[in-house]
């Protein structure tokens, strides 16, 4: 997989960043109830961080369209993706078949994050990490997950 | 004071029988490499070790949970230096300037200062406890909704000294921390709030999966992203201890810690977290030096080691006199207490001496064991960084995945990581930092929470933040250091306005 | 019909296989689903539950904590298990009698679950500061009544025992007094203690070892009979309020689809538990009264108590509209 050069300065991402999680926050805050100072509703914080965030945000995409700020770092998909799957493929597995499995495809997954990995290292891993893990953490810290399906 | 010698002498010959002395070891080696597993903090700890000790005495059970206490804050920072994994609130700036150290070869001599600092803080904490745990507890007493508003405020705003961009950032990230802790159930009505209908997230968000996907994972997925950037802890060892300069430099900022972690662990709630932040915030101020920090500076990390782990000891003051548990883990001991038939409360210090003072005598013996255990275990430690990264990354992967998922046996909380892995990867490559963030996240809802508690109980009248002494001396403290924070920037667009 | 006979068949085989492995059960370690943190009240009775249960069923008890949601998250949990015996549940009060009226929860207290028996139960205590000059319910009601919102008190949040019972309480009869929510039951007791508050409807444990420090001046007990803890207390209900009666229970559920015949042995183990002595002392020290009730007389129980909290929710809206 390639790596994606980004294009424009971190404030103005930044700002974006912000601006999104302030508007679904928004979105959201709609149907609370926000009282006033005295006597606040559920909404009232929310709504008012929100609005802070949203106005810092906004600042910030100005501030980035118009003046040249520190560059993005570069985002490397690969690692990101297989690492992001592997631990949601944990998280799947573990309570359905088990944790010695969920280790396995886990490990398994996340071998692709790494461009140094090999085969061998990596199974050699994932079958001492399951072993180990099993004997840590369900049989000597009785973490109520079963070992195998 | 005599009185406090001679049942402190009386502890100690509880706490130094053999079989007690044991229980204590059990439970500082447990607590040291369970605090070392990310995500196995010692609530889920005690709680998974708590039906080994039915067996047990009361007097051996509680010394040996607290002693899993107290030793998983040793084993908490351990992590946070080697790979940047915070496994709690506390450990979090600990993680700043100690994993950089890690990665300029100095991680022996991150831990030997985080070991011997926790040491020093703990036998104070523990001293302090002792000679004036009743009167402490009394001064908590003293503190009501609005003088922790305050304090929570001087928290949120030590927490822009955090960052080593700009100030603005940090301001903005405090707030997308503090908007996150809205997350959850509304304790005022009940009402769920952006909790997107999902129950999972009723009580908020797990700070663990937080902090796991923010630190933790993000850093796995970056470390991973070529060779040129790969962490080069291996390459050059320099030190495993600690010179003698060294040491005299982290000399102050150990002292400085411990008091104010001394301070700040008697009060519930947010008290650890907030002493080691302002700890921090403290050895940046004060440093004649302050762009080293977030650059490996041993101060960074010897300052709220050592306030965390003084915290930890004077956290037990509220339920030691009072019978009042303050955070999660206190209120697992008195679990423990109660399983064991005794139940904790204001007479408990008369009508239980051999627990009071045995517990306390056996901190002492305890933070000595730890620090004798733990030091030579660092050379163990730094040589876990030999392992190769693309095996390292692997066990890194697996065991923060078990360590979310330990915290409520939920696999929602791995889903959770995943979210705040990308959110933590897109903030490293817009050079925003995640620890102003995590700082408003653990006091937003506390923020929240006492600010409309005050108002309720003063019955709406918002002049009782500063007509309260101990909350006004707060706001003062807390408009001082944000003036301090505002000056200097002030004053070098002024010089730059003139250059111009 | 050919296939009506082979379905018949398969269920019967099926039907075979579940009484078998019933009458077997358990052939491995149970799972006891404490819908609360470790550490709390509920934590501790379902400790001492698992404890007994290990002894008397000869298998494993792994206690499982999943807390949030203030229950809900765990019942939840265990409602939407396999009934097969090896998930049960610690539930108590607030998830299964009041949450399902207070709120929406995916699960019905009744039709999601076979309550099996009552372990515990544990009544509220009325607490005010010893500054205030109220030495008794009566004291109390005149106070409440000639300051109107002035009185404060504590609770563990909104849609808590604690707040109920005192929402409760001021609609029998007829005061007023100012909510204060904590995040949990022991600061709102700490809270009464330190005077920040004037007073709270506290459980036993957090309240007994105040009460016996004379931190705190009790009035009297929530349940509709006086606690064995603490005999001089009166009741509510014998005071100021006839009829009030508010307790918390913690009780052993199983899902909806668990056979009966594992139900009568756990239900047999719960029997045994209640007149355990050991139990029975460290439910004292957690202020619990241990306590037995078949699996119908539970169920009644839960009806009865979903229609009191639903009754008193509508009374509260239609005071406020």
């Amino acid at each position: 997989m390639k790596s994606i050069a980004q294009r424009g300065n971190s404030d103005l991402y930044t700002g974006l960043l912000l601006v999104v999680v302030a508007a679904v926050a928004l979105l959201y805050i709609r149907t609370l109830t926000v009282g006033t100072v005295l006597e606040m509703g559920p909404g009232y914080f929310p709504l008012g961080l929100a609005l802070i965030l949203l106005g810092m945000g906004l600042t910030m995409i100005v501030k980035g369209l118009t003046t040249a700020g520190a560059p993005v770092g570069t985002v490397h998909l690969r690692p990101l993706f297989f690492i992001l799957l592997s631990f949601a493929a944990f998280g799947l597995l573990v309570e359905r078949a088990g944790l010695a499995i969920a280790i396995l495809v886990q490990v398994g997954l996340a071998h692709f994050a790494s461009r140094e990995s090999t085969w061998q290292a990596t199974a050699i891993t994932a079958v001492a990490l399951a072993i180990a893990s099993s004997i840590i953490f369900v049989w000597l810290l009785k973490i109520p997950v079963s070992v195998l399906p | 004071m005599m009185d406090v010698f001679s049942a402190l002498g009386h502890g100690f010959s509880v706490a130094a029988t053999p079989l007690n002395l044991l229980f204590c070891l059990i439970g500082a080696v447990c607590g040291t490499l369970i605090g070392v597993l990310p995500g196995l903090g010692p609530v889920a700890t005690i709680s998974l070790l708590l039906p080994a000790t039915y067996a047990l005495d009361p007097v051996g059970a509680i010394i040996m949970l607290a002693g899993i206490y107290y030793g998983a804050q040793y084993g908490g920072s351990t992590t946070a230096i080697l790979v940047n994994i915070p496994g709690e609130s506390t450990s979090v700036v600990t993680a700043i300037d100690g994993y950089k150290m890690a990665q300029q070869g100095r991680a022996g001599e991150a831990l030997a200062i985080a070991a011997i600092g926790s040491f020093i803080a703990g036998c104070f904490g523990t001293v302090v406890i002792a000679l004036l745990g009743p009167p402490l507890a009394l001064m908590t007493q003293k503190f009501a909704s609005p003088d922790y508003f305050s304090l929570m405020v001087l928290g949120l705003v030590s927490a822009v000294v955090l960052a080593n961009g700009s100030a603005f950032r940090a301001v903005s990230m405090i707030f997308l921390g503090l908007l996150l802790g809205m997350v959850g159930m509304d304790i005022n009505t009940g009402e769920a709030r952006m909790t997107f209908g999902l129950i999972e997230l009723s009580d908020g968000i797990n700070f663990v999966a937080l902090v796991m996907g923010l630190f933790g994972v993000a850093e796995v997925i970056s470390n991973l992203e070529g060779v040129s950037t790969r962490i080069v802890n291996h390459s050059k060892i320099t030190s495993i201890w600690p010179s003698f300069k060294v040491l005299r430099g982290a000399w102050g900022a150990v002292m400085r810690g411990t008091l104010l972690g001394t301070l700040f662990g008697i009060l519930p709630g947010g008290g650890a977290t907030i002493a080691s932040f302002s700890s921090y915030a403290l050895e940046k101020r004060v440093s004649k030096t302050p762009e080293r920090f977030g650059n490996g500076a041993i101060e960074g990390v010897a300052g709220p080691e050592s306030a965390n782990n003084a915290a930890a000891q004077t956290s037990f003051v509220p339920l030691l006199t009072m019978g009042i548990p303050t955070s999660a883990t206190m209120a697992l001991l008195v679990g423990a207490l109660t399983l064991h038939g005794i139940a904790p409360g204001p007479t408990i210090i008369s009508r239980q001496p051999d627990l009071f003072w045995g517990l306390i005598a056996s901190m002492f013996i305890g933070n000595a064991m730890l620090v004798i255990i733990n030091l030579p275990m660092i050379g163990i430690w730094v040589r876990l960084l030999n392992v190769p990264y693309r095996i390292l990354y692997l066990i890194i992967a697996v065991v923060c995945a078990i360590g979310v998922f330990s915290v409520n046996n939920s696999s929602f909380d791995i889903y959770m990581t995943v979210g705040f892995t990308a959110l933590g990867y897109i903030l490293r490559k817009l050079d925003a930092e995640p620890a102003p963030l995590l700082m408003g996240f653990v006091l937003g809802p506390m923020v929240e929470e006492n600010f409309r508690r005050s108002l309720i109980t003063s019955y709406g009248d918002p002049m009782v933040f500063l007509q309260r002494p101990i909350s006004l001396v707060l706001l003062l403290l807390s408009a001082a250091l944000l003036i301090s924070i505002v000056m200097p920037s002030i004053s070098k667009r002024r010089t730059e306005v003139f250059q111009e | 019909m050919k296939r009506l006979l082979v379905a018949a068949l398969l269920m019967g085989t099926g039907l075979s296989a579940t009484t078998a492995s019933a009458q077997e059960w358990p052939t491995k370690p149970i799972k006891l689903v404490v819908p609360y943190a470790p550490g709390g009240y509920t934590d501790a009775v379902g400790r001492i539950t698992a404890r007994f249960l290990e002894k008397e069923l000869g298998q494993t008890v792994i206690v499982d904590n999943r807390a949030g949601g203030g229950g809900i998250v765990g019942s939840d949990l265990v409602s939407k298990s396999p009934g097969d015996g090896y998930t049960l549940c610690v539930c108590s009060v607030g998830a299964i009698s009041i949450a399902p009226v207070a709120q929406t929860t995916s699960y019905d207290p009744i039709k999601s679950f076979k309550p099996i028996s009552v372990v515990s139960t544990i009544p509220q205590t009325v607490i005010v500061n010893p500054s205030l000059p109220i030495n008794s319910m009566e004291d109390l009601v005149k106070y409440a009544k000639a300051n109107p919102g002035k009185l404060t008190y504590g609770s563990s949040g909104a849609g808590g025992l604690m707040y109920f019972s005192v929402a409760l309480f001021d609609a029998r009869v007829g005061t007023k007094m100012t909510h204060v929510p904590f995040k949990g039951g022991s600061p709102a007791t700490a809270a009464v203690v330190s005077g920040e508050v004037n007073l709270s409807f506290t459980n036993m444990t957090d309240a007994l070892p105040q009460i016996e420090a004379n931190t705190v001046r009790a009035l009297a007990v929530t349940s509709a009979t006086r606690s064995e803890f603490t005999p001089k207390l009166p009741t509510v209900a014998e005071t100021v309020s006839p009829g009030y009666a508010v307790e918390s229970w913690n009780g052993v559920m199983a899902p909806a689809s668990t056979p009966d015949a594992i139900i009568a042995k756990v239900s047999d183990a719960l029997k045994k538990m209640a007149a355990d002595p050991e139990v029975k002392k460290n439910m004292a020290v957690a202020g619990a009264s241990t306590m037995f009730t078949t699996p119908a007389e539970y169920t009644a129980q839960i009806t009865r108590e979903v229609d009191q909290w639903r009754t008193l929710l509508k009374e509260i809206s239609e005071k406020k509209t």
